[in-house]
């Protein structure tokens, strides 16, 4: 197989083992104090910059080892972040560490303990059940090895999934550059907006997001390899990326209709040209892979406790997150700019504007900071310049349909996540809606796309813009997660 | 202070937008004086007059400033580029205004010293590559000068302090902004430095002239006299339709708590009621107490149900609350001069009860049918400021002392014509208003064909006035700045005529004419409102700017003097005499009615009060706005507003159709840009007209509101017209995408423009676009 061939599959496996064992050394040692730790993430970072600087006088410099560099440092912030941040910090709807917590620990302890599945679907027990299956299949031996019994570090465990997902998507950017076409300078530049962007770090928590931008990003990339060869390898893996991405979380089906434009596209222009008796079965058995594997958890919910397909929690009108109270035109069609100056942290009871709130939880979830003020503005300024070049990328790379297909798809995948993000903060216009970690997934897409653009449009303010800003937002991005505790 | 700094970054950022550009396409040539005059006063003393408190370390700043201007002049006249340029780049440096701004020797010594060794670095540089431009290093010295600017507004302005930025509470974005820029800006000046000299001076090129035209002037015919009477028309309908109701109480009762006979009115319902309200149409007079009693038949006295209430809007429905079981109810009255013109009683469930007695007081039951019910929108009602200049409109008909007198009168005569006409009701006194709002119309139809030559551009200019919500506002309520801009519209227009005519070398009777026309209209202007003298001063620039103009064209100064003789004389006359008379024949009702003093005696006394007046009127108010925040449309004025059980919400606001504010805005820059780098005299005419309106609002510091934009707002839509019509393809499909946006945005706010009642969650959740728009 070419992934094997690429070494790649033995890339993210040694992700996989390399992020278990410092969470088994960290567990060992069990820090009471974690400064120093965070400091030496700093100087890790600091030193492969300083490596590059000094490549860079002697010109040795290359993009591989430029790239290398970013990866490396990225990795650092990723595993760095997981290990000091204990599962319960910054978490979201955990509930009570016990089986019967109705919460993401409940559901990683119910299948622990009973070995089966949620017998009811009572709050997060509604959620479809893939990231909790691995969580408890890694968190269970490792814990058994370790000797813990306590709930709070046998769900901690779960980190490692969403941490090795946020890894891999890291390693899975240096592809997008390949299957765009990036190269040089630019090419650096995506992958160090994607190594440095916090909202990786902060979703490496105790949900299944991470592991759905995982899968997410994955059936991007082979969405676009099979518009280019639609044969049984990517078509199979496409079926299986889907079919474990709907049984990871419903919210991969937005992205679904993307592959399943790019199939009636091509199944069209096949018709076109009367070759397309091959399609047919490569669809059906596409279906009979991915439709099981997704459905079946929705089916058995249907079936037993009449839960519609499609079904979250609702939060009632007269909730503090409810901001169905602002215009339309106030929560989504322009940012909120003033909101940025009058502080960088999101407000999620306070907040109303769609692209400010996905801006700033893209760097700081729901949650405060004790910094001094200059890392998290320096963070925001910095977000907000890389967002210009992303967005040019995206906009542009839609109007790119003869010229660059692969650009044009990826910004239609992009695009099309995006109208599904609207439409849902429509659907239901609360603040938590609205948080980045439901977007992770356009993060290495639109690093990729902003940098084909520049690389196009070199000469012009925004490739500058583009190189200068990534620096500052790394800076910046290291200094706040090596900061806080 | 921010104001100053928003003033000062808009001014540097044109100024180098359009410097870059020129550089970029190798045209600077430098600037005359008569260009480097204008900068100082633009970007020095214009900002430190709009500051509201200046001391003597201004002054001083400013001295020393000058002084570094001229150093920098005398070290740049050696320099391979003029030293104008280094003039220019001075002045448009944000460091020396904020140093004036602040003043405090630390700036003034900052400033100094940073200019001094940005001279010396310059002056080392030229000698060591005599052939290098310095303007490479301009994205550097961009950067670094907005870092300036946004540091010094943040510590200045926002009064953050350095200290902050380690602080874990306070958030000094624009400090952390201004530091980062700085530093960008020190990246970019090192890459430059390591190139410099690499690259030689290019060869300056010929300023472009005046573009050619996309298309070929047109002669005014047929088709635009359709064009404008369909447009007026559409418009007049649109007006009209809801303009207000032709019916109001009129027969009046006169109470004066001095006479003994008409101090209270004794109402007997016959029979005990349960009364829920008192509604009482008030006459002229505004703010008038009552005192409401109900009679105890079992302890034979007199109960008072309401005492001192405030009855507040004059020739309005006022509601008495009072709930209360009665038969006889009794009115005191508390000032001298209470009209009233009608009262009605509301029972339960809002039924009218006639009292028994109303052949005593005939005059106040004499038109209950024309009551509206307890929730009277603006359709049956004064609003806003209709309370001042629609009543004293009908004071000067009836030669009553009249109550409004901060404004010019001549105005409130017209609004009194409307009365005359259909009576002191909604739909008269709004009659005036609406008429000078549906023929400006066609007025700007013409402006805008007479700056283009084209059907299509002056279709644009009328079909963007007629679905411009504040000109739609503003024609359907009492006040007079409609009335006003309409004669500023006129005054501006005619002299564009003017320069026109000279331009061409025109008939000098001709161009005597225009003069004179916009002489009258700027009589008329000023006699409506004192804003029309600052259009004045626009006309002036204006005339002076084109005559020097014309004159620089001619070989010698005499050739033009027997012309500029007869200009001189036909201008005193058209703009200091006809004015002058206009102004003080226009107190004539003054004069009617307050017997004691004469017509000019009036007129002076009534300015000089006026003066005082404005110059005094500092309350806070809700709807309040900076003339900045006019620029981006943020704040409505909200002028009436009624809620129905049904969750329906009738509200008029006076707010500028978004379309027309941000694409005029860009269209401004657009014509600067146009003015400064192809010399379009209609984009040059333009600008100033603009800055002209907007300027004088830089430096009041009283209470104003959004609608004082209005004039800009007139401006802006030439401006937008001017736009399209430079460009070099497309036009046509451009003008049909401005109308058809512009007549979707307006339709979609039509009901906050003109008191439609629509539902509740329509106004919440489409048309409040931002949070300071509050229309329910």
């Amino acid at each position: 197989m070419k992934l094997v061939k690429e070494k790649k599959i033995i890339q993210y496996a040694a992700v996989f083992v390399i992020v278990t064992f410092a969470y088994l050394m960290w567990r060992l040692i069990s820090p009471a104090e974690t400064t120093g730790f965070r400091v030496a993430m700093g100087i890790l970072v600091g030193l492969a910059g300083i490596t590059d600087l000094v490549l860079l006088k002697k010109k040795q410099l290359t993009t591989d080892r430029l790239v290398a560099s970013i990866m490396f440092a990225g990795l650092v912030m990723r595993i760095g972040y997981m290990l000091y941040t204990p599962g319960a910090v910054r978490s979201h709807d955990m509930w009570e560490f016990e089986k019967d917590g109705y919460g993401h620990a409940g559901y990683i302890l119910t299948l622990i303990e009973d070995k089966m599945l949620p017998q009811t679907n009572t709050r997060q027990y509604y959620q479809q059940p893939f990231y909790y299956i691995l969580s408890a299949l890694v968190s269970a031996p490792i814990n058994s090895f370790l000797g813990g019994h306590d709930n709070e570090l046998i769900v901690d465990t779960g980190k490692i999934i969403s941490g090795v997902a946020s890894c891999i998507v890291l390693l899975m950017t240096d592809s997008f550059c390949k299957e765009a076409g990036l190269k040089d300078k630019y090419r650096a530049a995506a992958v160090g907006f994607v190594a440095f962007c916090p909202a990786f770090y902060l979703s490496e928590r105790i949900t299944p997001d991470m592991l759905c931008t995982l899968l997410m990003t994955i059936a991007l990339i082979y969405t676009l390899r099979w518009y280019r060869s639609p044969d049984w390898k990517n078509t199979i893996i496409l079926a299986f990326t889907y079919g474990l991405g709907v049984m990871t979380k419903l919210s991969i089906g937005s992205l679904a209709m993307f592959t399943a434009g790019v199939f009636v596209w091509k199944f069209v222009e096949a018709v076109k040209e009367k070759k397309f008796g091959s399609y047919i079965p490569k669809f059906i058995v596409f279906g009979m892979i991915s439709l099981p594997l997704g459905l079946w958890y929705s089916v058995r919910n249907y079936k037993r406790f009449d839960q519609p397909f499609g079904y979250v929690l609702e939060i009632p009108k007269d909730h503090s997150l409810y901001t169905g109270d602002h215009s339309f035109f106030q929560r989504i069609i322009l940012p909120d700019l003033p909101n940025f100056v009058t502080e960088p942290y999101a407000e999620v009871f306070e907040d109303y504007n769609l692209w400010t709130y996905m801006v700033k939880s893209s760097l700081f979830g729901e949650f405060k900071f004790e910094v001094p003020a200059i890392v998290p503005v320096g963070l925001m300024i910095a977000a907000i310049a890389l967002t210009i070049p992303a967005v040019t990328g995206v906009v542009k790379g839609a109007f790119k349909l003869k010229e660059n297909k692969e650009q044009f798809l990826m910004s239609a995948a992009v695009l099309v996540f995006m109208a599904s993000i609207v439409y849902f903060y429509i659907k239901y216009p609360n603040g938590c809606s609205m948080d980045f970690r439901y977007m992770t997934f356009i993060v290495a897409p639109a690093a990729v796309l902003a940098g084909k653009y520049c690389a196009e449009n070199g000469k012009k303010w925004i490739g500058t813009l583009y190189l200068a800003a990534v620096p500052v937002y790394a800076l910046f991005s290291t200094l706040m997660y090596t900061m806080i505790k | 202070m921010t104001p100053v700094f928003i003033y000062t970054i808009i001014s540097c950022a044109l100024f180098w937008g359009i410097y870059s550009y020129r550089d970029r396409h190798n045209s600077v040539k430098g600037y005359s004086l008569a260009e480097l005059v204008p900068f100082y006063v633009l970007i020095r003393l214009i900002p430190l007059f709009m500051m509201q408190d200046r001391s003597t370390s201004n002054y001083i700043a400013l001295i020393s400033d000058a002084a570094v201007l001229a150093a920098v002049c005398f070290s740049a006249s050696g320099m391979s580029r003029s030293k104008s340029i280094a003039a220019a780049v001075y002045l448009f440096c944000p460091l020396p205004v904020i140093c004036m701004t602040v003043g405090g020797t630390k700036m003034i010594i900052i400033n100094i010293a940073v200019t001094a060794a940005a001279l010396i670095w310059i002056g080392a540089l030229s000698s060591k590559y005599p052939l290098a431009s310095p303007s490479v290093f301009i994205g550097a010295y961009a950067m670094i000068s907005t870092g300036i600017h946004l540091a010094a507004y943040s510590l200045f302005a926002q009064k953050h302090s350095f200290s902050e930025l380690f602080s874990k509470e306070y958030f000094p974005t624009f400090l952390v902004a201004g530091i980062l820029c700085i530093a960008a800006g020190l990246v970019l000046f090192f890459v430059r430095m390591r190139n410099y000299g690499k690259q030689t001076v290019k060869e300056g090129k010929e300023e472009a002239s005046e573009p050619s035209l996309a298309y070929t002037p047109e002669k005014f015919g047929k088709k635009n006299i359709i064009h404008m009477i369909l447009i007026t028309v559409a418009y007049a309908v649109v007006v009209f339709f809801q303009l207000g109701s032709h019916e109001a109480p009129e027969t009046s009762r006169k109470f004066n708590s001095n006479d003994p006979d008409n101090a209270e009115i004794i109402i007997d319902l016959g029979e005990y009621k349960t009364v829920t309200d008192l509604q009482i149409f008030l006459g002229p007079e505004s703010l008038r107490k009552i005192s409401v009693s109900a009679y105890d038949e079992v302890e034979r006295e007199w109960k008072v149900i309401k005492e001192e209430e405030e009855l507040k809007t004059a020739f309005a429905w006022n509601r008495v609350g009072v709930s209360w079981s009665v038969r006889y109810i009794g009115i005191v009255f508390s000032r001298e001069d209470t009209h009233f013109n009608e009262i009605i009683i509301l029972g339960e469930n809002d039924e009218v009860i006639t009292p028994v007695n109303t052949a005593e007081y005939a005059e106040l039951f004499d038109e209950q049918d024309k009551f509206p019910g307890s929730e009277a929108t603006y359709y049956y009602r004064m609003m806003f400021d209709e309370i001042y200049h629609g009543r004293t409109g009908y004071e000067f008909i009836h030669n009553l002392p009249i109550y409004e007198n901060t404004h010019p009168p001549l105005g409130k005569t017209l609004i009194g014509l409307g009365i005359r006409l259909f009576g002191m009701n909604p739909f008269g006194w709004r009659f005036t208003v609406a008429v000078f709002g549906t023929i400006m119309v066609p007025l700007m139809y013409l402006f805008a064909w007479k700056i283009s030559h084209r059907s299509g551009t002056a279709l644009t200019g009328g079909v963007l006035l007629a679905t411009e919500c504040m000109h739609f506002t503003l024609s359907r309520i009492a006040t007079i700045d409609i009335i006003v801009a309409h004669f500023i519209v006129m005054m501006f227009f005619f002299m564009y005529c003017f320069v026109e005519e000279m331009n061409r070398n025109g008939k000098l009777s001709k161009q005597l004419l225009w003069i004179f026309l916009s002489g009258i209209s700027m009589a008329l202007a000023c006699a409506t409102k004192w804003t029309g003298a600052y259009a004045a001063a626009g006309i002036a620039v204006l005339f002076f700017t084109f005559l020097i103009k014309h004159c620089a064209s001619k070989k010698t100064f005499k050739e033009s003097v027997p012309y500029l003789v007869k200009l001189c004389i036909a201008c005193v006359v058209a703009f200091i005499v006809i004015p002058g008379l206009t102004y003080v024949l226009s107190y004539i009702e003054f004069a009617q009615v307050y017997t004691d003093k004469n017509i000019l005696q009036h007129a002076i006394d009534n300015s000089k009060s006026m003066y005082s007046y404005h110059s005094n009127v500092t309350d806070s108010h809700p709807y309040q706005s900076e003339w900045y925040e006019w620029l981006t449309d943020k704040k409505p004025l909200l002028d009436a507003i009624n809620s129905f059980p049904d969750d329906k919400v009738s509200s008029v606001a006076t707010f500028m159709n978004p379309f027309i504010a941000f694409a005029g805005l860009a269209a401004f820059f657009h014509n600067v840009f146009l003015w400064r780098t192809r010399k379009s005299t209609s984009a040059q005419y333009l600008s100033i007209a603009y800055l002209a309106m907007l300027m004088p609002w830089l430096f009041v510091h009283r209470t104003v509101f959004i609608y004082q934009y209005f004039g800009c707002l007139l401006v802006m839509i030439l401006l937008i017209c001017n736009s399209i019509r430079s460009m070099s393809s497309n036009i046509r499909k451009k003008e049909c995408i401005v109308m058809a946006v512009s007549t979707i945005v307006f339709f979609m706010f039509l009901p906050e423009a003109s008191g439609i009642a629509v539902p509740r969650t329509y106004i919440k959740h489409v048309l409040e676009l931002v949070p300071t728009w509050i229309f329910e």
